[in-house]
């Protein structure tokens, strides 16, 4: 289970590009390709920049126009389906 | 082409990469017609090559592993720093040095073949290191533009460059390096590989003007492919060993900058040259 609170990290065997609103993101481990919506777009730029779940929620809920707690949802469930995937992980801070 | 007993040594290069080549032979081996593919690549160069490759030709151990395999050793920080290789008739090492690549492999069985293997997986390192793409593709020249055929094996791409060229002519059979120089302006370099009839003619560099994904079907067609479409099947053919996130980036924007030209294209394509009237 992810921590609510957590900071995560993008692992090192993933690059990513814009491209227009969406997101390409590679996974060479698993030779995956994938492409983002503008939602996970904005949440995988913003884990990327070291934001938190907090900042992350905040950040979706202005931009998507919905509350903070529906995107807080939205947000985590997006992000257990990235670590699932290998694509990030949570940081660990001591 | 018949080389010395010792030890014969060739300077080429593609797409400005410098590599230095020397084959030690016991005993006169069957090259085929590949080294003399390679000599019409030869380059008199002044710099220190980036990749330099001792190859041992003698015969393997009945025991060799049968099944090909690339093993990549890293850093800390993900940068690859050697390559071991093992394929049913040879078995080597890359290691980086200084910035440059050194290789020792021993060969056996099918030389030729063997060969293209090894200059290969360490012209992708060269690739990866510059931002450019080794592509699975065959390539042509016509009325001074590069029309590129990509594509798994199987799917034409010599057949496309030999025997469908329409008076074009073969530019790469097998792989073509691609360099960006800007949006509007993609290099394609030539390369030696897969020319057993040698129809090649040696090193080339020309701008691309269309990038064709094919398929065999029993009608021509040919569809422009939106930007995401072209990156998937640009990463499928492009032979990538990092897993440095740098390097990485890199690679993946080369590889969008390519798909975002709107030159790349889905070609279906039956065996007559009449689909060129769809891309030029």
């Amino acid at each position: 289970m992810v921590e609510t609170d957590g900071v995560y990290r993008i692992n090192s065997h993933v690059a990513f590009r814009t491209f227009g609103k969406e997101l390409v993101v590679v996974d060479t481990l698993g030779q995956r390709l994938l492409r983002l919506n503008a939602t996970g777009a904005l949440v995988f730029r913003l884990l990327d920049a070291g934001q938190g779940l907090p900042e992350v929620a905040a950040a979706v809920a202005r931009a998507f126009d919905t509350s903070v707690e529906q995107a807080r949802i939205d947000a985590l469930s997006f992000i257990e389906e990235l670590e699932k995937r290998g694509l990030v992980e949570r940081r660990v801070t001591t | 082409m018949l080389l010395p007993s010792s030890c014969s040594t060739f300077r080429w290069s593609i797409a400005e990469n410098l590599v230095e080549t020397c084959i030690k032979a016991s005993h006169r081996p069957l090259f085929g017609d590949w080294i003399g593919s390679l000599h019409s690549y030869a380059a008199v160069e002044h710099e220190p090559p980036k990749l330099r490759l001792t190859i041992d030709i003698r015969p393997l151990p009945d025991d060799l592993i049968t099944h090909a395999r690339c093993d990549f050793g890293y850093d800390a920080a993900g940068e690859i720093t050697s390559a071991k290789l093992i394929g049913q008739s040879f078995v080597g090492r890359l290691v980086r040095e200084q910035g440059r690549w050194l290789g020792q492999f021993t060969i056996g069985g099918e030389i030729s073949g063997s060969m293209e293997n090894v200059l290969r997986i360490g012209l992708s390192l060269l690739c990866e290191a510059r931002g450019d793409l080794l592509l699975h593709a065959s390539a042509v020249e016509r009325e001074g533009a590069v029309y590129v055929f990509s594509g798994p094996s199987g799917a034409g791409k010599t057949t496309i460059a030999t025997e469908l060229t329409a008076g074009a002519t073969p530019v790469a059979l097998e792989r073509v390096v691609l360099r960006i120089r800007d949006r509007d302006h993609i290099e394609v370099h030539s390369t030696p590989f897969s020319d057993p009839t040698r129809v090649l003619l040696g090193p080339r560099v020309g701008r691309m003007a269309r990038l064709c994904f094919i398929e065999q079907a029993d009608r021509h067609a040919c569809d422009p492919l939106a930007p995401f479409a072209a990156v998937q099947r640009l990463f499928a053919q492009t032979l990538v060993c990092s897993r440095r996130q740098g390097q990485l980036t890199r690679t993946l924007d080369a590889v969008s900058r390519v798909a975002e030209t709107g030159r790349c294209m889905r070609l279906l394509f039956c065996r007559d040259p009449g689909f060129w009237n769809m891309i030029v």
